[in-house]
């Protein structure tokens, strides 16, 4: 995917949420009274984009499952530097009745465990405002290119083969099963974001560095499946909080065993006196193969022990592709 | 735990029976002496380990032939890893072996009685599974039905499956423990139990001798006649109960076929039967279960097998329940675990659960801030 597809996603999802703002606002106000009053303006501007289908087929009195989703939820921790606010959203799994309201915005089987209501909000008054959160990266996964089991042909051609008393069977309803999902967070107000496009803009590594100490760290899992034990896709949100900037990082881990291996890295990087923030992707890859041979050159003994190491796979796939965004608020 | 004298009669018997098979399979049986003084070197090589000194001391019993202290040495054991510590290898071995005998004659289809507490995935939860114990009652007070799974991803999969293998030999007729789709040589070796039992014992010898009893582990339980039991769910070649008993169970779990099907299947909004979108395995629907609960002249199918945040959960209009039984799973996902109890009656009564909170062991909030890149 190339640049300008990127800042289309970015965009698109910010007037997703406009298009909707209004529509919510009213039933937010009731969620809102009990709230304190930084979480009222917090989630006032988190407003989850509602996919198409649901705006046409929710009634006006059976209002957003989407919006109360994580409007009857309080953050579960805060704070405040300068002028940016994070807050936190830490709580178990979706319930049933979550599930569906899940289900029924994305069309498609959701990830075993899922903490749809797990959140990290970072605003700037009402310059600036982004979250990252499960429903919306969902929402982002791609269905087009699908991948399959390494022995599923096998698999299928053996059941066609024995299906003696010719019982239908068919995959119904195709989707990305791996929950591949190029989601950057959810852009809610502030989308001024441009393109480095000659690699001028970097995240500071000397700001990150151990001497600045952490005010403020959590770390959230946001969806987790184990692809029925044929490995793993994980999406983790975690954030660390300086006196003078803040990084996060959203990782996707993807292991299809005997298939493939990818990480997909969103870093978000603030800069709380020049008011810069950075946006940065990386997409690395590598076929099961390739990486379990990689690993054979230093375990012998269990070299798939190091593909279950996340740490181990990001230092070791194939970067193929990176790109970085920026603005300044 | 208090005990009623007329199980340990009856399994007194069993464990004679079973006694006389496991005296010509081991050789390393012969006389109490040799056994003894093995058990005494053992506590000499593992003198830096503190607590498995004591373990040791109890297991100088294990060798006599005698039916009574087989029991004693079993409630030894039971004892030892009710306190979450580890048997040694050789009564790991000892334990298995007496296991086989006991679980190669039960059926794929084990028939068991009401009452009975059935209870889904434990997945090495070990102190979850002590809280099982005390919210459904202590076994053998209270008959238990578990539907696998109970190794990997948690933290205690060696003293949970060995808890669960030594309440089963020392009380056959009061716990029926089936086989899930990680009781397998395969899946263990990428989910935790294999790394566990290397880390544990320093070598794979003891997973593979519980993976080699998973092989005798039955596959389904019929509970009274009504309630049909298993790890996954239904497949497209079993119409019948009936087929059930003429598989062949004694192998690793197959990747395809019946018993994988049994071991791995999902339930379905969707009707008919589904091919997972991953390329393998099935879905089945209502309809699907409609009819095999009809053709089978059963009131429900329990299963096991996938998550639930209220740790069970109702599909296919009340045909099919779904129960899990590790709270807080993976220790971060904080779901509700449940049982599910069966009176005489044939009522049913749902017992929900939290984590058992055990300090020092993981919680939601371990994370220490880390200087992350």
């Amino acid at each position: 995917m190339d640049n300008l597809a990127q800042s289309a996603r970015l965009s698109h999802a910010a007037s997703i949420a406009s298009r909707n703002r209004p529509v919510n606002n009213n039933n937010k106000n009731h969620d809102n009274n009990n709230l304190p009053p930084p979480t009222v303006s917090s989630t006032l501007n988190t407003t989850f984009p509602i996919s198409k289908s649901n705006i046409i087929t929710s009634s006006s009195n059976d209002s957003n499952d989407d919006d109360n989703i994580i409007t009857n939820y309080k953050p579960t921790s805060s704070i405040t530097i300068k002028n940016f606010k994070i807050d936190c959203w830490k709580y178990p799994i979706l319930n049933e009745n979550e599930i569906k309201n899940f289900e029924k915005i994305l069309n498609f089987p959701i990830p075993e465990m899922i903490f749809g209501n797990n959140k990290i909000s970072i605003s700037n008054d009402d310059k600036f405002n982004i979250s990252f959160n499960a429903l919306d990266a969902l929402k982002l996964v791609n269905h087009d290119d699908l991948i399959k089991v390494s022995y599923s042909n096998d698999w299928i051609n053996n059941k066609l083969k024995n299906n003696i008393n010719n019982i239908p069977m068919n995959i119904h309803n195709p989707f990305n099963w791996t929950y591949e999902t190029l989601y950057n967070g959810s852009i809610n107000s502030g989308n001024d974001w441009k393109i480095d496009t000659n690699d001028s803009i970097k995240i500071p590594i000397e700001k990150l560095s151990i001497n600045n100490k952490i005010k403020f760290f959590i770390d959230l899992p946001l969806f987790e499946d184990e692809l029925a034990d044929n490995g793993i896709s994980s999406l983790n949100v975690k954030i660390r909080v300086m006196d003078n900037c803040l990084l996060l990082l959203q990782r996707l881990f993807i292991r299809v065993d005997d298939v493939l291996l990818k990480i997909i890295d969103t870093r978000l990087f603030i800069d709380f006196i020049d008011n810069l923030i950075i946006n940065e992707q990386k997409i690395k890859f590598n076929n099961y193969k390739d990486i379990l041979n990689i690993a054979k050159l230093e375990s012998n003994n269990d070299p798939k022990k190091l593909l279950r190491d996340i740490q181990w796979c990001c230092d070791n796939l194939n970067l193929i592709e990176s790109k970085r965004l920026y603005m300044n608020i | 735990m208090d005990l009623d004298s007329d199980i340990q009669m009856e399994d007194a018997n069993d464990l004679q029976q079973i006694n006389n098979n496991t005296e010509t399979n081991t050789n390393n049986n012969q006389s109490d002496e040799p056994e003894l003084t093995k058990s005494i070197t053992n506590i000499n090589n593992d003198d830096e380990t503190n607590t498995t000194t004591n373990s040791f001391v109890t297991e100088v019993q294990i060798s006599t032939t005698n039916p009574k202290t087989q029991i004693n040495t079993l409630d030894g054991w039971i004892e030892q890893l009710s306190k979450c510590e580890p048997l040694s290898e050789d009564s790991v071995k000892e334990l298995c072996n007496m296991a086989i005998e006991v679980l190669k004659n039960e059926q794929n289809v084990q028939p068991v009685e009401v009452p009975v507490t059935i209870c889904g995935d434990i997945h090495g939860q070990f102190h979850d599974l002590m809280e099982l114990f005390k919210i459904g009652g202590p076994c053998p007070d209270t008959n238990y039905l578990f539907m696998g799974d109970y190794v990997d991803r948690g933290y205690y999969s060696v003293e949970t499956v060995s808890y669960l293998v030594a309440m089963k030999v020392r009380y056959p007729k009061r716990i029926t423990i089936l086989r899930g789709n990680h009781e397998s040589r395969q899946i263990t070796q990428v989910y935790g139990f294999y790394d566990e039992c290397f880390r544990k014992y320093g070598s794979s010898n003891v997973w593979k001798i519980f993976t080699d009893l998973f092989d005798y582990f039955p596959i389904t339980a019929l509970v009274d006649n009504s309630i049909f039991c298993l790890h996954g769910g239904l497949s497209p070649m079993i119409e019948t109960i009936d087929q059930v008993r003429e598989l062949n169970r004694f192998q690793e779990v197959p990747h395809e076929g019946p018993m994988c099907d049994l071991l791995w299947s999902d339930p379905d909004d969707r009707g008919g039967w589904g091919i997972s979108p991953r390329g393998a395995g099935f879905t089945f629907g209502q309809d699907i279960s409609e009819q095999f609960n009809h053709t089978n002249n059963l009131s429900l199918t329990a299963r096991a097998h996938q998550l639930v945040m209220e740790g069970y959960s109702w599909t296919h209009q009340d045909l099919v329940v779904t129960i899990f039984s590790a709270p807080n799973y993976c220790y971060r996902c904080g779901n509700q675990a449940a049982i599910m109890e069966v009176d005489e009656n044939h009522n049913r009564d749902f017992l929900q659960y939290d984590p058992s909170i055990r300090p020092g062991e993981p919680t939601v909030s371990r994370k220490t801030p880390d200087y992350f890149l």
